[in-house]
């Protein structure tokens, strides 16, 4: 590349981001005027940095690199079973100091949270789907066509005498639509945090339904997040959530 | 520990409003998507515990960056042997420096895999490169707020981003003749 390509290309990107001054600006467009073969360069330089702005949140997003938004868990509005005060609404940030300091805390495990957001910062091609998870029942309607949903056996759960507590919470979940559902979410109270009961517990997308969507051409990802909820009495709430991405992705066709 | 000159800082405040951008640089540092929740609780903790306490509040940003890119390289130190095999491997790979050819972004643009070839592209360029491009495509953020937080100059800013970006049309381009050779 000489010097000249490469001033150029600087200019180029500069004026693409809005960052030339307006002197080097209209020094640019009279260079341009002398070669107009430059025009063409200075076009990509638009295209291109359009296209890394809408690619590259989602290359991140697709590699999980989780900087994404925060998942929309509101506060409940109703409480069965266990007595739990009015929770606090918004999700802190992952890995936040209190995450370590809440291990010593008395914890509510919910063992049955599953929640569906748009992936993505721009979403756009990113599909919803209804999820299904042990002993949750959402308040969705099943629609014509859609794939029955399956029901992993609870087999991190035990029951007995010596049995943890189980009880169950209800939940309002603000969806991608702006729409608020109730969820009812099962819960288990116990004296540490075991991050495993959580995470093992199934994926919100059973792999029969992951790979009918492979075949139909989709891709799908799944991620997990355990989100820390802080109750009023001290006590923290660790819901998991899903994050399920089902993207179209077979061109072959078109 | 801190004392009576380190500035008070609400940290639960402070780290939501910078988790996410921090979680870019810690992601483009690190190249394991697995790995930024780690290190972002190392970030967090070191944070609060102020073992090297922050002097300025009004240099929160570029202190968290400093903090998030220590971070990110004791991780990669742990993690070492590994991470040398991989380098090495993308170091072999990667297009010369000093190439006569200017890059044609046109091919790329025309691509089908496009999203793809960003992802690869962007893991085998140097670390520092693919940071700046991602915390300006994915924040979204001018010069003047790169410079802010990242505690550098605005030329500097123009001389990285100029380089990275450099850089990634050499890696796209490479990647396209490979594509095209297949």
């Amino acid at each position: 590349m000489n010097h000249r390509d490469d001033n150029i290309s600087l200019d180029f990107d500069l004026l693409a981001d809005g960052e030339l001054s307006e002197g080097r600006r209209r020094e640019l467009l009279g260079r341009l005027d002398d070669h107009p073969e430059d025009w063409r360069r200075c076009a990509l330089a638009f295209l291109e940095a359009q296209d890394w702005k809408r690619e590259m949140p989602r290359a991140l997003v697709e590699e999980n690199f989780s900087a994404a938004e925060a998942p929309v868990v509101s506060a409940p509005i109703a409480v069965d079973a266990v007595a739990l005060p009015a929770v606090v609404a918004r999700r802190p940030p992952l890995g936040w100091p209190g995450t370590v300091l809440a291990m010593a805390a008395s914890f509510l495990l919910a063992l049955g949270m599953g929640i569906v957001w748009r992936g993505g910062w721009h979403g756009g091609e990113v599909a919803e789907q209804p999820v299904q998870r042990p002993g949750a029942e959402l308040a969705q309607t099943p629609r014509p066509g859609d794939p029955a949903p399956t029901v992993p056996e609870p087999a991190a759960l035990q029951f007995g005498p010596d049995a943890p507590q189980y009880g169950k919470v209800m939940l309002t979940v603000l969806g991608a639509d702006g729409q608020e559902r109730l969820v009812e979410v099962p819960i288990l109270t116990a004296d540490r945090y075991d991050p495993e009961l959580l995470s093992g517990q199934p994926a919100a997308l059973s792999q029969d339904l992951v790979r009918q969507l492979q075949r139909a051409g989709h891709e799908v990802n799944q991620y997990r997040e355990l989100v820390p909820v802080s109750l009023e009495d001290g006590r923290q709430l660790v819901l998991p959530v899903d994050q399920v991405e089902v993207r179209f992705v077979n061109q072959g066709y078109q | 520990m801190t004392d009576a000159s380190t500035p008070r800082i609400d940290w639960n405040t402070a780290l939501a409003q910078h988790e996410r951008w921090l979680r870019t640089v810690i992601a483009a540092r690190l190249g394991e998507p697995q790995a930024v929740d780690e290190v972002f609780q190392e970030v967090s903790l070191a944070a609060v515990a102020q073992r090297a306490p922050i002097a300025d509040a009004s240099r929160l940003a570029p202190w968290l960056y400093r903090l998030a890119v220590t971070q990110s390289l004791l991780y990669r130190r742990r993690t070492g042997r590994r991470r040398k095999l991989t380098d090495r491997y993308a170091e072999r790979f990667r297009p010369g420096e000093g190439e006569s050819r200017t890059p044609d972004p046109l091919e790329w643009l025309l691509a089908d895999e496009r999203r793809k070839s960003i992802r690869q592209a962007l893991s085998r360029l140097p670390r520092r490169d693919a940071e700046i491009l991602l915390l300006k495509y994915t924040e979204d953020w001018t010069y003047r707020q790169l410079a802010e937080h990242l505690g550098i100059s605005h030329s500097a800013v123009e001389a990285r981003l100029h380089r990275a970006r450099a850089r990634m049309r050499g890696e796209l381009a490479a990647l396209n003749i490979v594509e095209t050779r297949r």
